[in-house]
Parts: C-alpha cells; sequence; structure tokens
C-alpha cells in the first residue's frame, strides 16, 4: 500500500517536473527560442501545468487510499494509473496547443531553418563498445547450460507467480518455464543489440550549431549506457530466476536478490536521468541554434517524416528512442514486435 | 567537413550539397582518398530524401570528383581524375559566355568582373 503510494507520486512528480528540467528551446514538445523561456506567457503555462498535476495526484492518492482500505483488489491500482495516464496526456495537449499558441504569437521566422551537421561526427565513440555485449552472451550461455546440465534436478511444477502474502499461485510445466525464459533473455539482448547500432546511426541532432557536437556524443553515450543498463537488469532478472528454477539458490531468495538489483536499478536510473536532462539543458540556445523541427513531431511527440530515411531515432528530449512513423520500414518492425509480443502471450 | 543546408532555400538541396562538396575539395578540407558518408547516413543526418543526396553524390561522381562504391562507400578522387579537360574547357566556355553576357547587359564592367574572380580565388585559396 505504501509502496503503491510511493511509485504513484514518483510518477506523479516525473510528470510534474517535466517541463522544468527539460531543454530550455522545447517546451511540451514545442520547439521555441531559448532565450524567450522565461518569458511570462510561457512561465504561467508551466506552472499551471506543474499545480494541475499536483493538485489532480493528491486527489487521486487520496482515493486510492481510501477506496483501497474498504475494497483489497490488483484492478484499483491498475485503474489508478490508467486515470493517470489519461489525465497526465489530457493535461500535456491542453499545454502543447497553449504553447503553440503563444508561440504563434511571435511570429518567429522560419528563415533560420539550416541544418548543420559534422562528416566526422562519428569519428570518436558514441555508443558504448562492441565487446560490452559479451556479457550478455555469456549470461545467456551461461543459463543455458545450467537448464541442460542440471535438467533431472528441476522439479516438474515451477512456481512462475506470487501474490502479495508470499505465497505461490501459478505453476507451469519445467520445459515451458525454461524455454520461455532462455527465449526472453536472447530477445532482451536482441532488442538491446538493435537499440545499439540505431545509437551507433542515430542522427546528428545539432541543433543548427557545431558548438553542439561535443555535448550531442556525451548525450548519445549516456542513451547508450542507460540502455545497457536496463537490458541488462531484465537479463540479470531472468538469470535469477533460471538459478532458482535450477535449485541453486531457493526461490525466497531470489525474490530478495531481484528486490536488490530493483531498487539499485531505480537509484541508477534517477541519477542517469538527471544526467542526460543536465547535459540536455546545456545545449546551446541562442537563436541561432533555432532549427523548427516542429512540423515533424506531431503533438511535438510522434515524428512523421516522410523524406527522412532514419527508422529509429532519439526522441526529442534525449532520453530514449522512438520511431519514424513517416517510414514503411517503422511499420514492419513495429508489427514483427507485436506479433512476438502476442505470441508468447498466447504460448504463456 | 561540416555541411550546412539551409532547408528553405530555392536552391535545391542536392546543388547546396554538390556546391558544399566541391568547395571542400577546392579548399583540400576533402582530400584525394577521404570518406563520405554513405547515402543512407548523409540523408538521415540532414532529415533529407535518400534521392536526394542520391543526385548529389551521382553528379558529382560524373564529374570525377566522387568514386561511389557500394562496399568501400563514398571517396573523393585523386586531382588527375577531374582535372580540367577539352570537353570540360568547351562547357566551361558556354557558361562563361551566358554568365559574362547577362553581366555586361547589366553594366558590369570587366575590371569589376576581374575583382569578383580574384576575390573567389582568394577565398578558395589557390
Amino acid at each position: 500500500m505504501i509502496l503503491d503510494i510511493f511509485v504513484l507520486w514518483l510518477i506523479i512528480l516525473i510528470i510534474a517536473i517535466e517541463p522544468f528540467v527539460s531543454n530550455r528551446s522545447l517546451m511540451f514538445g514545442v520547439r521555441i527560442h531559448g532565450e524567450k523561456y522565461d518569458e511570462i506567457e510561457f512561465r504561467k503555462i508551466r506552472e499551471r501545468y506543474r499545480n494541475l498535476v499536483l493538485a489532480f495526484g493528491i486527489i487521486l492518492s487520496l482515493l486510492y487510499w481510501l477506496i483501497s482500505t474498504i475494497y483489497e483488489s490488483e484492478l484499483i491500482f491498475i485503474l489508478t494509473a490508467v486515470l493517470l495516464l489519461v489525465f497526465a496526456v489530457v493535461n500535456y495537449k491542453i499545454a502543447y496547443d497553449k504553447t503553440k499558441k503563444v508561440k504563434e504569437s511571435y511570429n518567429w521566422k522560419s528563415s533560420e531553418n539550416k541544418v548543420v551537421i559534422d562528416t566526422n561526427f562519428r569519428n570518436d565513440k558514441v555508443a558504448l563498445n562492441n565487446k560490452w555485449y559479451l556479457i550478455h552472451i555469456g549470461v545467456i550461455v551461461i543459463a543455458s547450460y545450467l537448464c541442460f546440465s542440471r535438467y533431472a534436478m528441476i522439479p516438474e511444477e515451477v512456481p512462475v507467480n506470487m501474490n502479495s502474502n508470499g505465497d505461490f499461485t501459478i505453476y507451469m510445466t519445467k520445459d515451458k518455464v525454461l524455454f520461455i525464459t532462455l527465449l526472453i533473455q536472447f530477445f532482451t539482448f536482441a532488442l538491446m543489440f538493435a537499440i545499439h547500432q540505431a545509437i551507433k546511426n542515430s542522427k546528428q541532432d545539432l541543433s543548427g550549431d557545431l558548438n553542439n557536437l561535443e555535448s550531442e556524443r556525451k548525450i548519445l553515450m549516456t542513451l547508450s549506457k542507460l540502455i545497457y543498463g536496463i537490458f541488462s537488469l531484465v537479463q540479470i532478472f531472468f538469470f535469477i530466476s533460471i538459478l532458482s528454477y535450477c535449485q541453486i539458490i531457493t526461490y525466497e531468495k531470489s525474490i530478495v536478490i531481484s528486490q536488490a538489483f530493483f531498487i539499485i536499478f531505480t537509484v541508477g536510473l534517477i541519477i542517469s536521468l538527471f544526467v542526460i536532462l543536465k547535459r540536455y539543458k546545456n545545449i546551446s540556445v541562442g537563436s541561432k541554434s533555432y532549427v523548427d523541427d516542429d512540423k515533424y513531431w506531431k503533438y511535438g511527440i510522434i515524428y512523421f517524416n516522410k523524406n527522412d530515411p532514419t527508422v529509429v531515432i532519439k526522441k526529442r528530449y534525449g532520453i530514449g528512442v522512438t520511431f519514424n512513423f513517416g517510414n514503411k520500414i517503422t511499420y514492419v518492425i513495429c508489427s514483427f514486435i507485436i506479433v512476438i509480443t502476442v505470441a508468447l502471450v498466447m504460448f504463456l | 567537413m561540416v555541411i550546412i543546408v539551409d532547408l528553405n532555400s530555392e536552391t535545391p538541396i542536392y546543388i547546396q550539397l554538390q556546391n558544399q562538396i566541391i568547395k571542400a575539395i577546392a579548399k583540400s578540407e576533402l582530400k584525394c582518398g577521404d570518406t563520405l558518408p554513405s547515402v543512407r547516413q548523409l540523408a538521415s543526418d540532414l532529415g533529407v530524401n535518400l534521392h536526394t543526396v542520391n543526385k548529389a553524390y551521382n553528379n558529382l561522381k560524373q564529374e570525377g570528383f566522387l568514386t561511389v562504391n557500394r562496399r568501400k562507400g563514398v571517396n573523393v578522387n585523386a586531382k588527375e581524375v577531374y582535372q580540367a579537360n577539352e570537353e570540360y574547357l568547351k562547357a566551361l566556355d558556354e557558361e562563361m559566355d551566358i554568365l559574362v553576357t547577362k553581366a555586361i547587359v547589366r553594366g558590369i564592367s570587366a575590371e569589376e568582373l576581374e575583382e569578383k574572380i580574384r576575390k573567389i580565388y582568394e577565398s578558395v585559396g589557390e
């Protein structure tokens, strides 16, 4: 219960501070002149957005607390999360529209729409070295070896789910569980590999100013490390469960270890988010570096550019990657991912 | 090499690209054997169509400045390959003819025109 509310507020705070920590030339997904960021009209929009999120958060968590003292159901938390999500989207859209309106009133000339690139951009490292993949491959190989060598020792039925009282609720046959676990480990690796290749070939986002070259490289490098960290955690989770299936550690121990990793990961994630955002703030914001790319970003977040052959593109805020929905290949990849996910879920 | 493309300019993007690469070669920023990004990479970086970059590279290839190889990528040719030959001189004469005639019609003297040519030579550093 306390943990639920803690998680809820973590999300609420992230939503609330988002426009205050992002790049000064980007507000609610709308490109603006960096030096106008502190103008009263823009400040008002940001403050109103934040106050609304906080007010809604307080009401929502009170409601959640009240209802969950009466009923006990996992559904309540899911419903609360959905409500928060819907609110966040609506609130963002309102702020986006308002920012756009204010921007239009400034009537900025788009004559400065110049793209600057350096052909030597990728001569310096922008992503982690390939040898880091070896660790993941090693983990998968060890996990497969353990499954085969200790196959006879694994009980026929393996627990895969636990309720909040610590009792196992769902059991599955060992063949199924081992196969799915190893498959997920492999897909985790494949996905990480694909994203890393995308980062290596990522578009240079210099905001029309060569001085941003170094910081852009650093942003990509940090992003690469962040992705590696997230996927390594998933890999560790499944490796720990393999260890517990093979009776090397007890189920109880595996859960404690997973939780410890989860906490370390969350702290690491928050730190790296701040590092990336700080780097992004440092990107120069003079009027010279104003490149209006709004028309390619629907609602400020969905990239749609038919002319651009890029498939995977870095998000505008610098954290994470997204697809170019103007490219046909994107739809092929997306349907492939959906088919695999659906197949896995049906299989389970 | 730094490439700057003005997306709002009336000059087509492939011509902007072409001109900048020729300028970089003239200024020795690009030397014989230097590699340029692949068509896909450059188009992706600039956020422009593959055909745009392809057109620029192909034109430069035809003029002898670049070698475009699927495997080895895009490389700058040796000076000997694109040095002025008869064919080029003939094309130059034609282009100069119309350019200079236009200038004469608009009342620009021979000295002024010479001065302009000298300035271009100086800017390239020849």
